[in-house]
């Protein structure tokens, strides 16, 4: 038996419990769920009564990427343990939020538009990164001062790597 | 007819292309970067040659080394598909003087319409209505003041070499003009190395409404009905739908018929397409001729019944267009959804990667032209188009619940691709009543990034997405408890020996 708290797409959250025996606990209601894989990335759920099939992808940290019938949804799997935890941190470390910002897909660094020390609001663009032959400007979702810049102008970047961080 | 053709071109548009040569005997040749050595088009083609590293410009740009090999594979005629090099006058030359067939118009059609300000000029001529303003470039900003306020504000600012919205501004007020006239004027020149500028009146919330034209070495031309292609996003197409919602048989007879004047204006030889904008009044008006096959052309075959890339071949090998107008009519609608390898959610940055599932959607009415397959690349290098889908039904309604299926059983993974923001589009009520214009996703969907457009879907699968979260991770965890106390089990036996 497991005890899951998932967040889905950053907005909803779901207690669920799994158990052997195919019935799972979710937010209190007990259902019949069953998966079966259908390849690495296919599976199929039997919901009760109710059959979807849902290609995933596994990502770090307990993250998946679920496709189910045309759209998209992002989930964050802990255990009720880590999430206690990540909650105990999160409350700590409230009064400095340091946000990593990190490459959205490998590319080339045309410009860097802000520099380490500069403050930011939301939406400020703060570089130029080249991929596919498109200019893409990279805004902050964040308001603070930049405090780290780790690549230079002309620099390639790997998707996920940490191109500056603020604060 | 041909014996060898050579797709100068790579993913979907190759597929499709070498399927045509299929059909007609023909051996299909094709060539690939370094970047594409396993890509769905070589795995298709009867023969297929490296031509380059990665980057376009080395690779499929890459004029002297394609003629080059063509002449080295005895090839007959090269299909330059869209994009690349498809309307690039000074390739379509080369071609014509190395005694190669170029399935396509003239260099002389192609280089007429890409100069903006002369085709408008040419149009202007032949009676087909152009939107009001200049034929000429304008020398200098109060010059062009002076015209804007003459035929009134808002206007545009386009660059007479340009295309994709670059060199493009649109003006409100008579204080924006010299700023705005300066930003177009360095745009364009480093866009396409030339500073030169007309003016347009700007045509208020318009439709794209597009004619695809066809004709023959002996100056008989057809047209093949229209297509609307209003939903876009900076320009670029996102869904194509043919017939249009917009038009009744009236002005289809009227903007089919400029249509056929302006293939007639250049001696349009093959398949073409006349683009224009249509305001509320349903006024219409030239906005430029693309010379090549469009990348929504399906709809158009979906709903004729015919195979647009088998008659461009046979036209440009010589044989007479076996159509006759008066025997075409519109069969039931199609829609096309581009299918992207880009982040919606993340200002559409384009996402690569390797595709590690895919599944097609099938059935009556589904068609997919794809330049992917399981296990393909999709590389940094090229335009993110992953595969277009269509679907056909007897009627507009029919043909959208199709797509809205489809949409469901089409499954890519690995790469994250657009297909999401389809489901939106197509409920969405202006899409459905056919009030939508070309400002319909800027102004309805952008301010609605990231997530809030997700509100308004009917569908939410947020629960089921948790669940199969969770017995996937459950399963993974029994799956690796059950390996490690077999590895236990084993070296307990090893132990025993």
């Amino acid at each position: 038996m497991n005890d899951f708290r998932i967040l889905v797409n950053n907005d909803k959250k779901y207690f669920i419990q799994t158990n052997d025996n195919g019935i799972i606990n979710i937010n209190g209601e007990e259902k019949a769920a069953s998966i079966t894989k259908l390849g690495e990335h296919s599976v199929l759920l039997k919901l009760n009564e109710k059959l979807y099939h849902a290609v995933y992808t596994k990502l770090q940290n307990g993250n998946y990427t679920i496709h189910i019938e045309g759209l998209i949804y992002n989930s964050t799997v802990k255990t009720k343990l880590q999430d206690e935890l990540a909650e105990l941190t999160a409350q700590k470390s409230k009064s400095v939020k340091r946000v990593e910002f990190k490459a959205p897909m490998p590319g080339l660094i045309l410009k860097i538009i802000k520099k380490s020390g500069d403050k930011v609001t939301v939406g400020a663009p703060l570089l130029i990164l080249e991929a596919m032959k498109m200019e893409n400007e990279m805004k902050s979702t964040i308001s603070g001062t930049i405090s780290n810049v780790y690549f230079k102008e002309g620099d390639s970047v790997e998707k996920g790597s940490t191109i500056l961080t603020i604060e | 007819m041909f014996k060898r053709i050579l797709i100068a071109n790579r993913s979907e548009i190759a597929v499709r292309i070498i399927a045509a040569c299929k059909e007609l005997g023909i051996t299909s040749v094709a060539i690939y970067s370094e970047a594409d050595k396993n890509s769905l088009h070589v795995r298709f083609a009867d023969e297929a040659y490296l031509i380059g590293p990665p980057q376009a410009s080395e690779s499929y740009l890459n004029k002297e080394k394609i003629i080059q090999l063509c002449k080295q594979k005895q090839i007959d005629a090269i299909h330059p598909g869209y994009g690349f090099l498809s309307e690039n006058a000074e390739f379509i030359s080369m071609v014509e003087k190395s005694g190669i067939t170029f399935i396509g118009p003239s260099s002389k059609s192609v280089f007429l319409m890409g100069e903006k300000t002369s085709a408008r000029k040419l149009m202007q001529q032949n009676n087909v209505p152009i939107v009001p303003g200049t034929v000429e470039p304008i020398e200098n900003s109060e010059i062009g003041l002076k015209i804007a306020k003459e035929i009134g504000f808002p206007v545009m600012l386009k660059a007479a070499a340009g295309g994709g919205g670059k060199g493009m501004r649109k003006i409100f007020d008579e204080s924006e003009f010299e700023s705005n006239f300066q930003r177009a004027q360095n745009e364009s020149l480093k866009a396409f190395g030339k500073s030169e500028i007309y003016l347009e009146k700007l045509v208020l919330n318009p439709k794209h409404i597009e004619v695809q034209v066809i004709g023959d070495m002996y100056g008989n031309y057809v047209h093949l009905f229209e297509r609307e292609c209003s939903v876009q996003r900076r320009h670029q197409k996102v869904v194509e739908e043919a017939p249009s919602i917009s038009i009744n048989c009236e002005i289809r007879n009227k903007i089919t018929d400029a249509a056929i004047l302006a293939a007639e204006a250049c001696n349009y030889v093959n398949a073409g397409t006349v683009e224009f904008l249509m305001d509320k009044n349903k006024d219409f008006y030239f906005l430029e001729m693309n010379t090549r096959l469009q990348v929504e052309h399906p709809v158009t075959e979906m709903i004729t019944g015919l195979d647009l890339v088998k008659l461009q071949i046979k036209i440009a090998s010589g044989e007479k267009l076996d159509l006759k107008q008066e025997n075409l009519k519109i069969n039931g609608h199609a829609i096309e959804c581009r299918i992207y390898a880009e982040d919606v959610e993340n200002n559409f940055a384009p996402s690569i990667g390797k595709i590690n599932h895919h599944q097609l959607a099938t059935g009556p009415g589904v068609r997919i032209d794809r330049g992917i397959e399981i296990n393909s690349e999709v590389p940094i290098y090229y335009d993110p188009i992953l595969a277009k889908l269509i679907t056909w039904g007897k009627d507009r309604g029919e043909s959208i619940e199709r797509m809205k299926r489809a949409l469901k059983e089409y499954q890519i993974s690995g790469v994250t691709t657009n297909i999401p923001i389809f489901n939106w589009i197509l409920n969405n009520k202006k899409f459905v009543d056919g009030s939508f214009d070309i400002n319909f996703l800027d102004q309805d969907f952008i301010p609605l990034l990231p997530d809030k457009w997700k509100k308004d879907l009917t569908d939410d699968y947020s629960e089921i997405a948790a669940i199969i979260s969770a017995l996937i991770k459950d399963f993974d965890h029994n799956v690796n408890y059950k390996n490690k106390v077999s590895i236990n089990n084993q070296w307990l036996d090893q132990n025993h020996e």
